[in-house]
């Protein structure tokens, strides 16, 4: 039986994971951009013509301030991670860091949002989705687990704090059940892409 | 092959350094070479250049919504921007990201020169496709636009800094003048 040794599976690994996380940061400066011009919108309005977008209720200059220094730090975390990377530093706990600081500020986000109201709430699943990028199913379970907890956290701060922003219990088990089953489908294909690439290679190899 | 290269894993590595800082694969003479990992690049590493450009956008509207809430704020932001945009700046303009060395010479700066853009595109020497230079046309725009965006933007946080400094110099020359007059 031949499979492909650790080491280049190591090497593979340590590419892709690369690659995957410059595309990782290019898609949250991207994300940070594209939320904060719809912040922007919610806060002065928005007349085109064809179609107006009136400002929303609540966006008061507080609200406005804080989101706007949030996203300040998010541009400043990713754009330390570019300059990181492309200076050839690449530690393993890279993906462990810039997740957390992903959950970490979209959490402090929805805190001064509307909480578990807000549909903010889907972009924990576009941070478990940017997960399988990194190549590594410690990461995509890390980071299914660290988006419950930022989830669970929300629940509680509107229990605790803020009855306005509290939803359905029904509406909380269902999104951690959703977190959890996403993040588990995304384990299972990471274990099949290695073991895709392994039988890959073992065919390759055979005569 | 261009010579300098990783042998594992095709990246570019650090000058003088004893093991590929991407693989950990050892680097230099002894080392029997694996199976390289070809692969093609596709966008052969314009994307980071894209994402600073986007960042600098986000920032820069930032700074004009800073600039409607407080606009005291905007000195500290400008003097914390300021450094990173100059590095970036350094980089890009470079087009190496050991961006605090000299200038390099030898056979590192020929093969650092072909990967230039892209260090951790493994096997860029080796598997790029055939030079059609459309691609190099749009990275050499790209990359313009973005050191002359980080360049304007450089300058408009140095002016800012300079009129505070001017203010802050004004300010004490009339309370020097005033305790001077006073006596
Ligand atoms: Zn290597």
């Amino acid at each position: 039986m031949t499979v492909a040794p650790p080491s280049a599976w190591h090497v593979v690994e340590r590419v892709w994971s690369y690659r995957g996380e410059e595309r990782a940061n290019l898609m949250r400066i991207l994300a940070i951009a594209c939320f904060y011009a719809i912040e922007l919108v919610n806060r002065h309005g928005l007349n085109l013509g064809f179609i107006e977008f009136p400002p929303v209720e609540g966006v008061d200059e507080r609200f406005h301030a804080a989101v706007t220094a949030l996203a300040v730090a998010w541009v400043a975390s990713a754009l330390g991670v570019l300059i990181m990377m492309r200076s050839r530093r690449f530690p393993t706990t890279l993906k462990y860091i810039t997740t957390t600081v992903d959950v970490v500020l979209l959490t402090s986000i929805l805190l001064i949002a509307d909480g578990p109201r807000s549909p903010l709430v889907i972009t924990y699943f576009i941070i478990l989705a940017a997960a399988p990028l990194r190549f590594s199913a410690g990461l995509v379970r890390y980071t299914a687990l660290a988006t419950i907890v930022g989830y669970v956290v929300l629940v509680g701060d509107a229990w605790l704090r803020r009855p306005e922003t509290r939803v359905p219990r029904y509406q909380q088990l269902m999104t951690i059940l959703a977190l959890a089953l996403a993040g588990l489908a995304l384990v299972y294909l990471m274990k099949m892409l290695r073991e895709a690439a392994e039988a890959y290679a073992a065919r390759r190899e055979a005569p | 092959m261009s010579a300098g290269l990783c042998a594992s894993c095709g990246s570019d590595p650090a000058p003088g350094a004893s093991f590929c800082w991407l693989c950990g694969y050892p680097l230099g003479a002894g080392a029997a070479p694996v199976a390289r990992i070809a692969q093609a690049s596709p966008a052969a590493g314009i994307g980071w250049v894209v994402a600073f450009v986007v960042a600098l956008f986000v920032l820069s509207g930032v700074g004009l919504e800073l600039a409607f809430l407080w606009p005291g704020l905007l000195i500290p932001y400008a003097a914390a921007l300021v450094p990173v945009l100059v590095v970036m700046t350094r980089i890009l303009y470079v087009q190496r990201f050991d961006f605090w060395e000299g200038s390099k010479s030898g056979p590192a700066a020929a093969a650092s020169s072909g990967a230039a853009l892209a260090p951790a595109q493994p096997a860029s020497g080796a598997t790029r496709e055939a030079p059609d230079g459309s691609s190099d046309v749009v990275a050499k725009v790209v990359t313009t636009v973005a050191v002359g965006m980080a360049g304007t933007a450089i300058a408009i946080g140095l002016l800012m800094l300079l009129a505070v400094a001017a203010f802050v110099f004004l300010v004490a020359i009339c309370f020097a003048a005033i305790l001077v007059l006073g006596h």
